[in-house]
């Protein structure tokens, strides 16, 4: 049913739809709006058997959410940024575990300085935790994401990221097509763990390995989480197929069958980038867009084959890593025969920065010719940096 | 007193069996059936209390609950020497995720059980000291004050033991560890820090706390039993030495808890929404000095002969003594007869030191005590 | 003590019998040296071990338990002398299945047990029951029948072995400066008349000259035979009184006056002369020349026993000494056959010896008979104060044996000390530590971190898993009586 409504909101809908049993939560902005709904959804009794759990840290969110995997329970939890990297230690912990746990990733920068708006430095931290990390387009994308990543975590035995940005998706009022109880019933069953806790058959998790048995420990996971390259496509066609829309997968080409030019983005400036190609199009440029849904683990194959015809490749990234350069980049570049020569790197909208539609016109068309420098930060204030540079003495 | 001291009969309600007692009177762990839920063939060092206590913890909360109980264990020791993969010792379900957060994925066991119907299951969290009151702390005041349905249980050997013997939160005073080592005449840990857990759970005022030895296993037993009938948070702290730590014998790790239970230095009570219920009583009275050598818990004072007099309440914490009694529990600032360490060694003819003056600056500068937490009136909480 | 703990008292009684035939009387006349060694003495006070045996042996007597003689050899063993030491040496030479025939040449059966021993301290009819029980295993007992030469009799009746155990009845003599109208009297032959009934005349003031248990048995039957003083007149201190403590204590509750450092340096009609003595540098008393005068009707001397060895004399082989006869290890005279045991041969003069001469000579004869050694007997493990731990033993003051009121005990031969009733006696058999024994507390069990300690159920006691056991040593060190033992593993060699 098409419904006017909140990110937060439609998420929230989505993820009550699955039917979680455990719903722990710390609240950090710009997640806050989404356990906010469903704590009151779980009070209401609208959602039979759920316990919502209000903890007291991010640290205790994720460790209440690998007990709760570990006892059979489909648990839920969200977070953002500071909480991101708080319960860092319990991310990798459950992906080792290999609990499918589903957690919302309401994007926001990472401080010092503190920041509470958008970027993509939270997430990108935990992209070698274990986890399935998905990125969210528009709401849309993002209510339906949460259906998929139930039943791709459960299929896998893996955990789930659905990254949507802060505030950009989290507090915009768009139309989305919330999913149905009875669709989700018919397409998520119920959870049937492979191994949980339970006196009748008592199991020891989490023993201590040794250097004996760790690599192929490792080893087993990773290949698990490569079989996420298979089951991405299958669940979102079926997923398609019972909803009539089409989300998720492994990568979204748009207009990149001619392009000499491609932006490679994740998230919400997909939409922007898209509006920006078509008016580039308009003006002859052949430019297209390639937006990575599933980021973790990435799907090389797949943005090898979108971006075989292009000569020149901008990731356009929401975060980077100081001192070297894009993230994203690295993963696409290493996709790339002949490692991606003249791909280049555009960071953008750090900490909130809003990214225009003239901004990102202006940078394909200096990447279309051949004007980028290899590193380039969109719209940097160069008297703001200049200014400091002068303050601070050098030597 | 949780366990009815039967008297008499030789060796009474103080021994595991007593075949002079009913089978009903004896322990659990008398029992040729006992459960064994750690098993044997696990690699902890010889003697070890934690192991021992763990058992003894286990098996009674199995038995207390007909075997339907999940445990979730810290980092630590207990985790290390029982489950080197690909073996476990552990006979129950077990789950190991992190060493602070055992209370939050204790909660979210308990949390999965009420959600998937299988509310009888009960659950029990366990670590060491370190991972209780240091790292974990966080995790167990939030299980605490959520009042989850969770025994945990601290198994406290006063120092981190697995990563080599360094001082935690619950290191005593004075104690030799790798981090608080003695140095000339300066002792180890440095007075007057340290947490009473027992005493901070019970200013949660969940339904249940207690502490407990080693060398009353039977009071651990039915402490463990006692707290099975409880819904709730609950904490039971138990000391457990440690002969690697503690570089004591392996065969004394159960005269070494007695000690500290018979000299004072380790309370052994039950407490019930904050307000004591019972404590045990001392049987057999010891000084303090002479009866710890070697433990982390091992501060003497030179040139005092008695050791001090003891609350039942507060763990490690004088709050009162007779004059000339002094000793080196009264180097905790906040306890001093004369008012500051300084004042006090003078009136007794002891020169005061150095470090001495350092203590009595504290002194005017420090917080109202823990132990006075424990006196608050409990807020009203809807009692099960 | 561990059956007794369980309640099962028949087979506490007949853990006794194997060693002791006549528990009833023990638990009465012993003087307990065991309770000397008690462990628990170090903890509170000692067990009541011989008020527990007592209680046994009146529960025996009261039901009627009996044992069973062994299967007969056909070997015949004459024991003279039925006072403890032949009647013990009896009762063990008919379970070894020995035709016993026993003879004394008093009227009845008991030896100084019986004319010895005054009936406050031990009934009549208690001493009757298990002598009777002794009888009854089928030895041939011949009252009134003096032995007079050992070897002659061995050989005209025919007996491969004899056991002497004709005790000491004869009161030591020694000279004391007496007028005419002085009443000497010897301390056995008052206890002797006493026991038979006819009890001789005292007169009111009595003086006991000893300070030995049968100087304080006189005293004491002095009073009870109406004496309204009687004094014992002992030469050294109290401390240096051969009489047990115990004994001189009940006496004094019951009004016998102590003179210390006194000997009696005259008798007089109605009055006797004592001088008072100190002790030298080496405790032996030395005359002061001092003098008192006290009252006294009579003068009753217990200044110690000799045997009559009459019966050895013909019998050169048979060496004596100081009065006793000599024997080996294995109470064997010099004589191939021969025994000897209790007051006969030196030793401390007890019943509770005696018994034990008895027992050890009866194996003794029954090794000698069957031809071969004399088994060692297998010491008993046992394990020192510092081996226990005591923490385990609960509190629990020693219950102590009700006494019969002072002031009927001047007045009647009623028994002084009485039983513990059943629950009392139960009390104090589990007060015992069970020093170096398991009685199975569990402890040993449960406190082994692991699980290396397997119980094997009821009575069967424990195994150590050495395959999982590291050797911590906290089952040894907690185990409450010192019954386990840390033995250091040999190295493998390599």
């Amino acid at each position: 049913m098409l419904r006017q409504i909140e990110g937060s909101q439609a998420v929230a809908a989505a993820v009550a739809a699955c039917r979680p049993q455990v719903i722990c939560a710390y609240p950090i902005s710009p997640q806050t709006h989404i356990v906010e709904a469903l704590s009151a959804t779980v009070k209401s009794g609208a959602l039979a058997s759920c316990e919502f759990i209000n903890v007291e840290s991010e640290f205790a969110a994720m460790s209440v959410a690998i007990g709760a995997s570990a006892a059979g329970a489909r648990a839920y939890t969200a977070t953002a940024s500071q909480g991101l990297l708080y319960m860092a230690e319990a991310v990798y912990n459950a992906a080792g575990l290999g609990l499918p746990i589903v957690m919302t990733i309401a994007n926001r920068a990472i401080g010092a300085p503190i920041n509470i708006w958008n970027d993509h430095s939270d997430s990108m931290v935990m992209r070698d935790a274990g986890w399935v990390q998905l990125y969210a387009e528009d709401n849309q994308e993002a209510a339906d994401l949460h259906v998929q990543a139930f039943a791709l975590a459960e299929r896998l035995s893996v955990p789930v990221m659905v990254c949507m940005d802060g505030f950009v998706l989290t507090h915009a009022f768009e139309r989305v097509d919330v999913p149905e109880q009875d669709a989700v019933d018919a397409f998520l069953p119920p959870y049937r763990p492979r191994q949980r806790l339970d006196p009748a058959d008592p199991v020891t998790i989490g023993a201590m390995v040794g250097p004996e048995a760790f690599t192929e420990v490792r080893y087993l996971a990773h290949v698990n989480q490569l079989r996420a390259l298979d089951a991405v496509p299958a669940i979102a066609a079926g997923f398609a197929a019972a909803f009539g829309r089409s989300t998720g997968g492994l990568v979204r080409p748009y207009r990149v069958d001619d392009a000499d030019t491609v932006v490679v983005a994740l998230g919400s400036v997909l939409g922007t980038l898209k509006d920006a190609v078509d008016e580039l199009r308009d003006g002859g440029l052949r430019v297209g867009v390639l937006g990575v849904t599933t980021y973790r683990p990435f799907p090389s194959a797949a943005v090898r084959a979108a971006l075989g015809g292009a000569r020149r490749i901008v990731v356009l990234e929401r975060a980077f890593s100081a001192g070297t350069g894009g993230i994203v980049t690295a993963d696409v570049r290493g996709a790339l025969p002949g490692a991606g020569a003249g791909t280049v790197t555009v960071v953008a909208g750090l900490g909130g920065r809003p990214i225009t539609r003239a901004s990102l016109r202006q940078v394909l068309a200096d990447a279309h010719g051949g004007r980028l420098e290899p590193l380039t930060f969109l719209d940097l204030d160069l008297r703001l940096v200049e200014r400091e540079l002068a303050r601070t003495p050098t030597g | 007193m949780p366990v009815e001291q039967i008297p008499h009969q030789q060796t009474g309600s103080l021994v595991a069996g007593n075949r002079l007692l009913a089978p009903e009177q004896r322990s659990g762990q008398a029992r040729p059936d006992r459960a064994n839920s750690l098993t044997c063939g696990h690699r902890a060092c010889r003697g070890c209390g934690e192991a021992l206590g763990a058992r003894w913890v286990v098996d009674a909360a199995l038995r207390a609950t007909g075997n339907r109980l999940i445990a979730v264990n810290a980092t630590g020791c207990l985790e290390v020497f029982s489950t080197p993969y690909p073996q476990s010792a552990w006979q129950l379900p077990w789950l190991h995720s992190l060493f602070g957060n055992a209370p939050a994925v204790a909660t979210g066991v308990a949390a999965a059980l009420r959600a998937t119907g299988r509310a009888d299951v009960r659950v029990l969290g366990q670590g060491g000291d370190g991972g209780t009151v240091d790292i974990g702390f966080g995790c167990l005041s939030g299980m605490f004050e959520r009042n989850d349905d969770v025994l945990y249980v601290c198994y406290d050997n006063e120092a981190y033991m697995n990563t080599g013997v360094q001082r935690s939160g619950a290191t005593p005073a004075a104690a030799r560890t790798a981090t608080t080592q003695a140095v000339g005449t300066e002792p180890g840990n440095v007075f007057g820090q340290g947490k009473n857990l027992p005493a901070i759970a019970m200013a949660h005022e969940i339904p249940y706390v207690a502490t407990a030895t080693v060398a009353d296993l039977r009071d651990l037993e039915a402490k463990v039993t006692r707290a099975m009938d409880v819904q709730g948070a609950r904490y039971l702290h138990v000391l457990v030495p440690c002969p690697l730590g503690w570089g004591s014998e392996a065969h004394d790790t159960i005269r070494l808890a007695r000690l500290a239970t018979q000299c004072g230095l380790f309370p052994v009570l039950e407490a019930a929404y904050g307000e004591v219920t019972a404590a045990t009583r001392i049987r057999r009275r010891v000084p303090v000095e002479g009866t710890c050598a070697g433990s982390p818990g091992t501060p003497t004072c030179s040139g005092h002969a008695s050791g001090p007099t003891w609350s039942p309440v507060s763990r490690r914490r004088p709050i009162g003594t007779s004059p000339g009694t002094a000793c080196w529990p009264h180097r905790h600032p906040r306890r001093w007869p004369d008012g500051d360490p300084v004042r006090h060694h003078a009136r007794l003819g002891v020169e005061p030191d150095q470090s001495d003056r350092r203590l009595a600056r504290r002194a005017t500068r420090l917080p109202r005590p823990v132990s006075a937490l424990c006196r608050r009136v409990p807020r009203r909480r809807e009692r099960p | 003590m561990r059956l007794a703990q369980n309640g099962d008292y028949e087979a506490a009684w007949r853990e006794i019998m194997r060693i002791n035939p006549l528990p009833a009387i023990m638990g009465r006349v012993c003087y307990r040296p065991c309770e000397t060694a008690c462990n628990r003495g170090q903890l509170d006070e000692t067990v009541g071990i011989n008020s527990v045996e007592r209680f046994l042996g009146d529960e025996a007597v009261r039901a009627g338990w009996t044992v069973s003689a062994g299967p007969s050899t056909g070997r015949r063993v004459l024991v003279v002398g039925a006072g403890p030491a032949g009647l013990a040496a009896a009762y063990h030479l008919r379970l070894l299945g020995h035709d016993v025939t026993m003879r004394d040449a008093g009227p009845e059966p008991g030896g100084m047990m019986r004319f010895g021993i005054p009936a406050y301290r031990l009934p009549r009819d208690v001493l009757d029951a298990e002598i009777r029980r002794i009888v009854d295993l089928g030895v041939t007992l011949e009252l009134n029948t003096r032995v007079d030469d050992v070897a002659a009799v061995r050989e005209t009746d025919g007996f491969e072995a004899v056991f002497l155990a004709v005790g000491a009845q004869l009161s030591h003599r020694t000279y004391v400066p007496a007028g005419d109208s002085a009443r000497l009297l010897d301390a056995l032959s008052v206890l002797r008349h006493t026991a038979g009934g006819a009890p001789p005349l005292l007169g009111r003031r009595v003086a006991v000259y000893g300070g030995g248990n049968t100087a304080v048995d006189v005293a004491r039957t002095a009073r009870r035979l109406g004496a309204a003083d009687a004094v014992i007149v002992y030469r050294r201190t109290r401390d240096r009184m051969p009489a047990h403590e115990s004994e001189v204590a009940e006496a004094e509750e019951e009004g016998v006056r102590m003179c210390w450092l006194s000997t009696i340096a005259r008798a007089g009609e109605g009055r006797i002369t004592v001088e008072r003595m100190r002790l030298d540098e080496s405790g032996f008393p030395q005359p002061t020349g001092e003098f008192d005068e006290l009252d006294a009707d009579a003068v009753v001397l217990a200044l110690g026993q000799d045997s009559d060895l009459g019966l050895v004399s013909q019998a050169p082989s048979v060496a004596t000494a100081h009065g006793r006869i000599v024997v080996d290890s294995a109470f064997m005279t010099g004589l191939p056959g021969v025994f000897a045991g209790g007051d006969a041969i030196s030793g401390d003069r007890t019943v509770t010896s005696a018994v034990g001469h008895g027992r050890r000579a009866a194996q003794a004869i029954d090794a000698w008979l069957r031809g071969r050694a004399t088994a060692e007997e297998a010491l008993v493990r046992e394990a020192g104060y510092d081996l226990l731990n005591p923490w385990y033993y609960t509190e629990a003051p020693r219950q102590h044996r009700a006494r019969l009121e002072a002031a009927r005990r001047t007045s009647t031969f009623d028994e002084v000390v009485a039983g513990l009733d059943p629950a009392t006696a139960l009390f104090e058999a589990r007060r015992c530590l069970s020093c170096g024994g398991c009685f199975e507390c569990d402890n040993c069990y449960s406190v082994c971190p692991d699980d290396a300690v397997i119980k094997l159920g009821p009575g069967l006691r424990y195994e150590i898993d050495l395959e999982y056991c590291k050797g911590c040593g906290l089952c040894a060190a907690e185990c409450p009586a010192g019954a386990i033992t840390m033995i250091p593993e040999q190295r493998q060699p390599t």
